[in-house]
């Protein structure tokens, strides 16, 4: 691979590094972690929308949401996607998990995460 | 995952040719072809056997380019239902000869092809016909088996902070 190819990768890297970066759990209203993370204990994965398996479309998309004391997923928000068609399947699958709730203090708190989805179509 | 898609394959209706004057009017006394009419009565109703032989006949009787289209693009559903799939592809390319705008042609050559594994010839089939008829719900389904046949869709966690 030639040099010019080679750093435009890196730049390409970096750049969807930037693009998709998620801040760090935090405590909700604060900048400072909890000292126990919520944990996921239910899971749910997003529909790959029909839409975009037609138009043969992949990407990423991520949305952060709150975490309340009693571990429900409130106020869930896609703060990035590489197309439309990932937000809704993004949000009802988040909307579905459920988590343990953050603990500071020895106390539930509420906090806010993000995740991070790859949607991708692998040839058969 | 072949034998989920051919089934799905099955289940799809045949998309068969607008009807033309001579099949919606049976009761209109002048030159008619109640053969194509009844042809494609019998294969809406899954006769297909009899849908081919009544279209088959009506053909011969054929006096329209509409009507010549319209009874190969019937024979190509009914030929692909029964599993004749080369002859059913050779009577959606007639069809198309005849009138290269008929979608009905395009999503029944596509149904064809796909149920013949050829992935690539189907989808190019479907991608012309939805140039015609951009939201038919029969294109979109075939192309919806055909990107099921192609790829394996996958959704995974990049990361959680």
């Amino acid at each position: 691979m030639t040099f010019p190819c080679r750093l435009a990768g890196l730049l390409l890297t970096i750049w969807l590094g930037s693009t998709f970066a998620s801040p760090e759990v935090r405590i909700l209203g604060s900048d400072q972690p909890p000292e126990i993370a919520p944990v996921l204990v239910a899971s749910h994965t997003p529909e790959y929308p029909r839409e975009a398996i037609r138009a043969e479309i992949g990407g990423l998309a991520t949305a952060c949401f709150t975490i309340t004391r009693k571990g429900r997923v409130r106020d869930v928000v896609v703060v990035q996607s590489s197309n439309e068609l990932f937000r809704k399947p993004v949000i009802k699958a988040i909307r579905k998990s459920r988590y343990t709730p953050a603990k500071h203090n020895g106390k539930p708190v509420a906090a806010q995460l993000c995740r991070t989805y790859r949607f991708s179509l692998e040839e058969r | 995952m072949m034998f989920a898609v051919r089934t799905l394959l099955l289940l799809l209706l045949p998309t068969l040719a607008v009807a033309t004057e001579s099949m919606t009017s049976k009761s209109i006394i002048g030159p008619q072809n109640t053969f194509l009419a009844d042809g494609a009565s019998a294969l809406m109703s899954g006769d297909y056997a009899e849908g081919v032989r009544l279209t088959e006949i009506g053909l011969r009787f054929a006096g329209s380019n509409r009507d010549r289209g319209a009874a190969h693009n019937n024979l190509c559903a009914g030929l692909m239902k029964m599993d004749q799939l080369e002859l059913a592809l050779e009577h959606c390319d007639t069809a198309l000869s005849i009138n290269p705008n008929d979608w009905h042609a395009y999503s029944n050559r596509a149904g064809v092809l796909l149920q013949m594994d050829r992935l690539e010839e189907a989808e190019e089939a479907v991608e012309k016909g939805l140039a015609i008829r951009p939201n038919s719900r029969t294109l979109l389904k075939i192309l919806d088996v055909a990107r099921s046949m192609r790829y394996r869709p996958q959704v995974s966690v990049v990361d959680e902070r």
